[in-house]
């Protein structure tokens, strides 16, 4: 993946997890968003992506859960913002 | 800043949003090549050009985000629902509660009507769970209850001349409890 993909599937991620109007979202979820050469990717590849996204402040983790294939995301205020700078949301 | 191409049909208005789904959405015809295709037409024909990907990626992107919709109102309408019925359960429980449904409801994994049924048992367990709790409760300070007059009884009995030749004596202890309940009772022992 060249980083013009790689910037593209994280937006595609973001612009997802912000669909759901403040819920979380799961992995199976944000799969959902993607364009299906990117539906193939790993769990551990799209969750390096969500933690880039966290780092950032644009995602947080909804909840507390022990297994990590349980985990949702939730969009953060930030992430709000980002999206509108770029025209997404 | 330049519009991402991806953006210019997700941020139109939702009624041209609509607009351009149900071209999408429409059959081929002798006049019309129908589905994308032919919103791209549309769309060209109003001044918008975008690629065939765009369009495609749009018509994706707004099922998706239909169905997230619905299912965070879905949610949300539990959420208001199960606070009403239940005003004392804690907000932080409803929230995980409406996360769930949200979760079933978005990835259409399963019935959400289901879920929310199971939960109000659930709750009735927990709530017949509680009554059976202070049954055992009020068991149990009967029974200390009882065993507290025994005592007081036995302190009592355990001073009285009558009573102790009646415990020390001969005969059966049928028969000494017999005595005893007629001298502790009198005619309430019948």
């Amino acid at each position: 993946m060249n980083p013009k993909q790689r910037e593209n599937l994280r937006l595609l991620i973001l612009s997802t997890i912000n669909m759901a109007r403040g819920y979380g979202v799961p992995m199976d979820g944000i799969r959902m968003g993607l364009p299906p050469q990117m539906r193939q990717l790993d769990d551990d590849d799209l969750r390096a992506e969500v933690q880039y996204l966290i780092d950032k402040g644009f995602v947080a983790l909804e909840g507390k859960v022990i297994s990590p294939e349980n985990r949702e995301w939730k969009i953060t205020a930030e992430g709000r913002d980002f999206l509108a700078t770029e025209g997404l949301a | 800043m330049k519009p991402r191409s991806d953006s210019k049909l997700k941020t139109l208005p939702e009624e041209r949003q609509e607009q351009i789904i149900a071209w999408a959405r429409t059959q081929k015809t002798e006049e019309h090549p129908g589905g994308l295709a032919y919103a791209r037409e549309q769309l060209a024909a109003d001044g918008l050009k975008v690629s065939m990907s765009t369009l495609s990626e749009f018509v994706s992107w707004y099922g998706l985000q239909q169905r997230f919709s619905k299912a965070a109102s879905r949610a949300n309408q539990v959420a208001e629902l199960l606070q009403q019925r239940n005003p004392d359960m804690e907000p932080e429980h409803v929230r995980k509660l409406a996360q769930s449904i949200f979760t079933l409801e978005a990835l259409d994994s399963g019935d959400a009507d289901t879920f929310v049924n199971l939960e109000h048992l659930k709750l009735a367990q927990d709530s017949a769970q509680t009554k059976a709790d202070l049954e055992r409760q009020k068991i149990s300070i009967s029974r200390q209850r009882l065993q507290i007059l025994t005592c007081e009884k036995f302190l009592e009995w355990s001073a009285d001349a009558k009573a102790r030749e009646i415990a020390e004596g001969s005969g059966s202890r049928a028969e000494k409890i017999e005595a005893l309940g007629r001298a502790m009772f009198a005619e309430d022992w019948d």
